[in-house]
């Protein structure tokens, strides 16, 4: 049986958590804690995601990324290629999952209580030094769960990614695509072996997390 | 140049809301200075901004002779102790302490002695190692107090610190952070809505309603002479009484009564309002008992109540419709004891009084 989906699968989600990540805790932040003109918009924007089709998505993402457009045609003049690679493919699964981490690591900056950091400031700890010594600690958990929640999402996506990286065997082809691709070829023993294969990933990043959320600080 | 905090017509406003309108004031180098008021009068915003966590609307802000309104708080050197503590619950005693001194560069080796110097100084060093969750209200603020007295802020900011307490630890706190502010000399704002506390803590009062200051002074000037009805009211225990003024000169009507005052009358307005502590009220053995006390200031009541509040008994006593609170020290209390239901005479002394126009807004 071909593996390729499995890891390929496990590559992109990793890839696409990492980028969410770094995209998604700022946001998280600012959503948090900060009060501007566009904060309402900011905060649509990032729900957006979660609540329009896969192929609506798909898309626009498509239309930005690809060879004719504005993302597309700036990377293309540094020679690189995004739309139906696997790149692309970690760029879908980072859409669909960033507003899962995004609202889960926000709930958790809110209740931090901003009388700790209000203290740490007349104390003399810079606002990055306070980030990482007080807020982030005691909203771990809810980072973390934010961030297996957005995991599983990333390795399950199927509309985006399709829209946008395509599925081609052994190149873009991920492990939601492939059992797709399997049962239209009627391969039912092999989707069976994926589809299982996929809970149990999924299944043990649960009880992992589960476990982690025991611990205290 | 001592380290004077100056306050200048400082204001804030939420919406439409002036939460602190116009609070002047100067904080001397080492006072400790208290704000007094009911529950929502400001204080807790006015100290904020001192902290710098609230910007006025208008206004400055001086420390040091410098205008300080737009430095943000890291920069200030202003400790601050919340009422509700706020420790790091992440982290131990030890770098709770710490917490402020690893922010400056003070050598690794410095700051473990420094931390144990603090937590001497609030007798706490044996739970260096604790987290605060293990540690009882008083014990978590006292860490507070050390943790932020450890960088030597040249003024500390205390909202309502002892609020949460129970009264025998707030007592024996209260009694903590006047031997620290005396020994160590710090300048001191301190929040609460308590009277007693303002008044057995603080060099100078500041008496605050509704945003505004009402009256700044120490506590026997405060207490001695309160410049509002509000005031007199709000710090220690007033009666009042709703008096009209008299054409006779010295004498206000109170009901169908005459009562002489020895302080003068406010200038105009028909209303008189006369204030009396319930231990300026004197019970008289027996009504006709005078001995050289004005006759006219003798009022006749039924006694509802007796309630004994540790080293006074105060009396509640219906005198026409008014209930007046007389207090009475033990050893008075056992010379002539007063049951409910019992017939007195009281006796108000003129110069007792406290007078302010109009009626009690
Ligand atoms: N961030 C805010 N937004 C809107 N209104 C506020 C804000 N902070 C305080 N206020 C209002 O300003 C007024 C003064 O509040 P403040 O907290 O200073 O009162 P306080 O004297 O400390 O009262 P308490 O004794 O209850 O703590 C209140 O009416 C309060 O509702
Ligand atoms: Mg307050």
């Amino acid at each position: 049986m071909d593996l390729f989906p499995v890891w390929l699968s496990l590559r992109v989600s990793v890839l696409a958590t990492a980028l969410t990540l770094l995209v998604g805790v700022p946001a998280a932040w600012v959503l948090a804690r900060k009060r501007f003109p566009g904060r309402d918009l900011l905060e649509g924007v990032v729900v957006l995601p979660l609540v329009l089709p896969p192929t609506v998505l798909g898309y626009y993402l498509l239309v930005l990324i690809g060879s004719q457009g504005p993302i597309g045609r700036a990377l293309g003049a540094f020679g690189i290629e995004l739309a139906f690679t696997w790149r692309a493919a970690v760029l879908a699964a980072a859409v669909g999952s960033i507003a899962l981490l995004v609202k889960a690591t926000q709930a958790g900056f809110e209740t931090v209580d901003r009388r700790l950091e209000q203290a740490a400031r007349t104390l003399g700890r810079s606002e990055w030094s306070i980030f990482w010594s007080v807020t982030l600690p005691l909203a771990w958990r809810s980072l973390l769960a934010g961030t297996v929640l957005a995991f599983c999402r990333a390795f399950g996506d199927f509309g985006i990614t399709l829209m946008v990286a395509g599925s081609i065997p052994g190149k873009t082809q991920t492990l939601p695509l492939a059992i797709y691709d399997r049962v239209q070829a009627f391969q039912m023993g092999e989707a069976n072996a994926l589809a299982l294969i996929a809970i149990a990933i999924t299944l043990l990043l649960l009880l992992g997390l589960s476990r982690l959320a025991r611990l205290r600080y | 140049m001592s380290k004077d905090l100056i306050l200048d017509r400082v204001s804030k406003h939420f919406g439409s809301l002036w939460a602190v309108h116009e609070v002047s004031l100067e904080v001397r180098e080492g006072e400790f200075v208290c704000f007094l008021g009911p529950s929502g009068c400001g204080k807790t915003t006015l100290l904020r901004m001192v902290a710098g966590f609230e910007t006025p609307s208008a206004g400055r802000i001086l420390h040091d002779g410098r205008v300080i309104n737009d430095l943000i708080p890291q920069k200030r050197n202003f400790g601050f102790v919340f009422q509700s503590y706020a420790l790091f619950p992440n982290m131990t005693v030890f770098d709770n302490v710490a917490f402020g001194l690893r922010a400056r560069r003070i050598a690794r080796a410095r700051i473990a002695p420094r931390v144990d110097e603090l937590l001497d100084l609030v007798g706490l060093r044996h739970y260096r190692e604790r987290y605060p969750a293990q540690l009882s209200g008083g014990e978590q603020q006292r860490i507070a107090l050390a943790r932020a007295l450890a960088t030597n802020p040249s003024v500390l900011l205390l909202d309502e610190p002892l609020s949460a307490l129970d009264a025998k630890i707030r007592v024996y706190l209260r009694s903590e952070i006047k031997r620290l502010q005396r020994e160590l000399g710090i300048t001191m704002i301190y929040v609460t809505h308590d009277q007693e506390e303002a008044l057995s803590l603080a060099d100078r009062i500041v008496v605050m309603e509704r945003g505004r200051v009402q009256q700044m002074g120490s506590a026997a000037e405060i207490y001695r002479r309160p410049r509002s009805s509000f005031v007199a009211d709000f710090v220690g225990t007033s009666n009042f009484l709703d008096c009209r003024r008299d054409r006779a000169e010295g004498l206000v009507a109170f009901g169908d009564r005459l009562l002489r005052v020895a302080q003068p009358l406010p200038a105009d307005g028909e209303q008189v309002s006369l204030a009396i502590r319930p231990e300026a009220v004197e019970l008289l053995e027996t009504p006709s008992e005078l001995g050289g006390r004005e006759p006219r200031n003798v009022l006749e009541g039924e006694v509802e109540t007796v309630t004994l509040l540790g080293a006074v008994v105060r009396l509640a006593v219906l005198v026409g419709r008014e209930l007046m609170l007389v207090d009475l020290t033990q050893r008075e209390f056992d010379r002539r004891p007063a049951r409910p239901g019992d017939r007195v005479a009281l006796y108000l002394p003129p110069e007792g009084f406290m007078v302010y126009p109009g009626g009690r807004g």
